[in-house]
């Protein structure tokens, strides 16, 4: 094979064209990855455990409450010196004895308004337990945020804390009750009539968090903690009396006849 | 494969030149030009989008509660700034009959018809005992958990809330809804989770489709719709009534014995910590605590409150040093005291006589036919004055909702209820009104009464409670009003 004739071909090179084409395969391919991830499940989110950013069950208590003093909310404006009443209940001929100012105070019929600062740690010692006679258990109250009531109307909208009979008898025999009051949030309420004097409660078990699983039912308020170990208040247990003056109020409107003695 | 195929110019320099054909083979993409494009666009897309990435992770319960779950990591902001929209959001205003000054004469409209005695035919005295106290009274009032003197409120301390504070009066005003603490510059705003709201058009907007039913009708949504003369269907909503009925829940977990050691390392740790745990309680327990002027102010029960408010002097007081005040101003003068001229008080004579003549002179005869002004149309060149009135036709219904108190416990039973009013020009036909109650209010069975003949429906909604449906089939005319209500009880 042989050519019988010579052929010049000239081929010009466009720079221009040839940038383009590496810029269309750049874009292509950050395209392809977006594309990809918009696909892809998102893996953090699916490992996202319910928790709120302030909040951890392993923290001490008292750490909560002034936590949320320092955060900037809806406790903006509240001060320290301010007081959120709060309503203790139990079973009836409970004895209730609030710690302030290093001792605790004398043994009060349950129920009873309170008012309570948000951050401390409130200790007490309710005796007369029904059907457990000369049994102690020593809850601890921490108020971790305010209601809004209107004007005037604070004494009628305490925080409830409930003590009730059951929780008391699960202290008694050596458990540890852990309860998160919570404010129901009206967009996720159940259709059914509340009791004022019965809130609704349930269970968790004890891998989960109270704490997130208050904050995906309202927006908690207080944790009850009630545990029946004595505590040794010539050592380093003494520091759990230290708590502020707790002033007590009349109910605007009396208590019910059966909730006294 | 692709290939082009290259037609190579004729060299001059050959020989006579050539019909030969050079293919030449590019070299192969990595994917088609279809779906190259396809990718493109939607990467353009995804970046043109603005997602929120938490979005795909949250659950949307209503359209306006779901845009505000996403708004941030922190709850009680968000609830905090719900609560600011959920008081201050007006009714949503139609093109047309919306505006601030329609808004204003309704409310006026309404406000005077508040203020009738109650007739005979109208049973209900809808009220008031716990309505807001008047501004001047609010300011003396002490409010348990709430000090007497406020710090000025800044951006810092009060986050999302005075930005709303103007509009909140409006609102407030116009819902009966009260704010805690509420006073010029100092209010602070319960969280949405401690109120109940009904009323109002939030989420998506009320619409009337072609066969009748209304869409958009969210729970705690109250519409009423009408027709016009000329055919058209008018969305009106009410205002948004707010409860203080906070329902509380609990949570409750038991530990069991192996946390007993958890508790063990718990308080070793604590031990530990102590230096800087009781550094922190001191500074509670010190004197900022033992001095507090507000505990002394809760110590007393609220009508010992209501009694210190009521002392008439307050009144005499401020009328005394208002009249006196107002005498100083022409009595210390040189001119009416000693009959002397003093040059220093001319400025003050002077404007004395000018307000003398303001006060005195008639500047123009005034023309208003009925309530509105009549232009002049004609100069007083002739013979006579010509006047012109015109009437623009102007359909329009206030709708005002109110409740019988402003907080309840669970269990207790509200009284709502619905004022309709034609406040414009022109009769208004086929008037029905939807209320979309709430999951926490239930309809009391038969207690619904109106006064004008209306055909009462109720069906049950998705919260758990009822639509409750009235439509008129008489139509109103301009100055007519109804009135319904109806109980529900805050479960």
């Amino acid at each position: 094979m042989t050519n019988d004739h010579m052929t010049t071909v000239r081929l010009s090179i466009d720079h221009r064209a040839a940038g383009v084409r590496v810029v269309g395969r750049v874009l292509l391919a950050v395209s392809a990855v977006l594309l990809l991830l918009q696909l892809l499940p998102p893996a953090a989110a699916a490992q996202e455990r319910p928790v709120h950013r302030l909040y951890d069950p392993a923290l001490p208590p008292g750490a909560i409450g002034s936590r949320r003093l320092i955060a900037n909310g809806p406790l903006s404006g509240f001060f320290r010196e301010e007081i959120q009443p709060v309503e203790l209940r139990g079973p009836a001929g409970l004895r209730i004895a609030i710690a302030e100012e290093g001792a605790f105070g004398e043994p009060l019929a349950a129920p009873l308004l309170v008012g309570m600062n948000i951050g401390p740690v409130y200790r007490m010692r309710v005796t007369n337990i029904p059907y457990r006679p000369g049994v102690e258990v020593y809850p601890s109250l921490e108020v971790i945020d305010r209601l809004y009531p209107p004007a005037a109307k604070a004494l009628e909208f305490p925080i409830p804390v409930d003590l009730t009979e059951e929780d008391l008898g699960l202290a008694a025999n050596g458990l540890l009750v852990t309860r998160v009051i919570y404010v129901e949030d009206p967009q996720q309420a159940t259709p059914v009539v509340g009791d004022p004097r019965k809130p609704s409660w349930l269970d968790v078990s004890r891998g989960e968090d109270p704490l997130a699983a208050a904050i995906h039912l309202g927006r908690p308020v207080a944790i009850l903690r009630i545990g029946s170990r004595v505590p040794d208040f010539s050592g380093a247990d003494a520091a759990c009396l230290v708590a502020p003056h707790v002033t007590y109020f009349e109910p605007p409107g009396g208590y019910p006849e059966d909730a006294q003695p | 494969m692709p290939s082009r195929d290259f037609m190579p110019t004729p060299d001059p320099l050959s020989s006579g030149g050539f019909q030969s054909r050079l293919r030449v083979t590019a070299t192969p993409a990595l994917l088609p030009t279809w779906l190259r494009a396809v990718l493109l666009v939607a990467a353009t897309v995804i970046l043109c989008s603005c997602r929120n990435p938490e979005a795909g992770t949250r659950q949307t319960v209503h359209p306006g509660a779901g845009s505000r779950q996403a708004a941030s990591n922190d709850p009680f902001r968000d609830r905090d700034r719900d609560a600011a929209y959920a008081l201050m959001k007006p009714s949503h205003r139609r093109p047309g009959i919306g505006s601030e000054a329609d808004h204003a004469a309704a409310l006026a409209h309404v406000n005077e018809w508040q203020t009738q005695p109650a007739s005979p035919a109208s049973p209900i005295l809808l009220a008031s005992a716990e309505a807001p106290a008047p501004s001047g009274a609010a300011a003396t009032q002490r409010v348990p958990g709430v000090p007497l003197e406020m710090p000025a409120p800044s951006v810092e301390m009060l986050p999302d809330h005075t930005v709303f504070h103007d509009r909140m009066e409006v609102a407030n005003a116009a819902t009966g809804c009260w704010c805690p603490g509420c006073a010029p510059g100092q209010y602070k705003l319960p969280p949405s989770d401690e109120v109940l709201c009904d009323g109002g058009d939030d989420g998506l907007p009320a619409v009337v489709i072609r066969d009748g039913t209304v869409a958009g009708v969210e729970l705690e949504d109250t519409v009423a719709h009408y027709k016009t003369q000329d055919g058209q269907t008018v969305i009106q909503p009410t205002n948004e009534v707010c409860l203080y009925a906070p329902r509380f829940g609990s949570v409750r977990q038991v530990s069991g014995a192996s946390m007993n050691v958890t508790r063990r390392d718990v308080q070793g740790l604590a031990t530990d910590l102590a230096p800087s745990g009781a550094e922190v309680q001191r500074e509670v327990s010190t004197a900022l605590q033992n001095v507090q002027p507000l505990a002394r102010a809760s110590d007393r029960p609220p009508s010992l409150l209501r009694n210190r408010q009521q002392g008439g002097g307050l009144e005499n007081e401020q009328g005394i040093s208002w009249a006196t005040a107002r005498e100083a101003a022409l009595a210390n003068l040189q001119s009416v005291r000693f009959v002397l001229i003093d040059n220093r008080e001319q400025p003050l004579e002077v404007g004395g006589m000018v307000n003398a003549i303001h006060w005195t002179h008639d500047l123009g005869v005034q023309i208003a036919i009925g309530t509105q002004k009549a232009q002049v149309v004609a100069g007083d060149r002739q013979a006579a004055l010509l006047y012109r009135f015109e009437e623009s036709p102007e359909p329009r219904l206030a709708v005002c909702k109110l409740a019988d108190r402003a907080s309840a416990h669970p269990g207790d039973v509200v009284r709502f209820a619905l004022q309709y009013a034609n406040v414009g020009n022109r009769p208004i036909s086929e008037l029905t009104i939807i209320d979309n109650l709430t999951t926490r209010l239930e309809y009391v069975e038969g207690s619904q009464v109106s006064d004008r003949p209306a055909d009462f429906s109720a069906e049950i909604n998705e919260g758990g409670s009822l639509i409750l449906r009235w439509a008129l089939p008489q139509p109103l005319q301009p100055g007519e009003r109804g009135l319904i209500h109806f109980d529900c009880r805050v479960r």
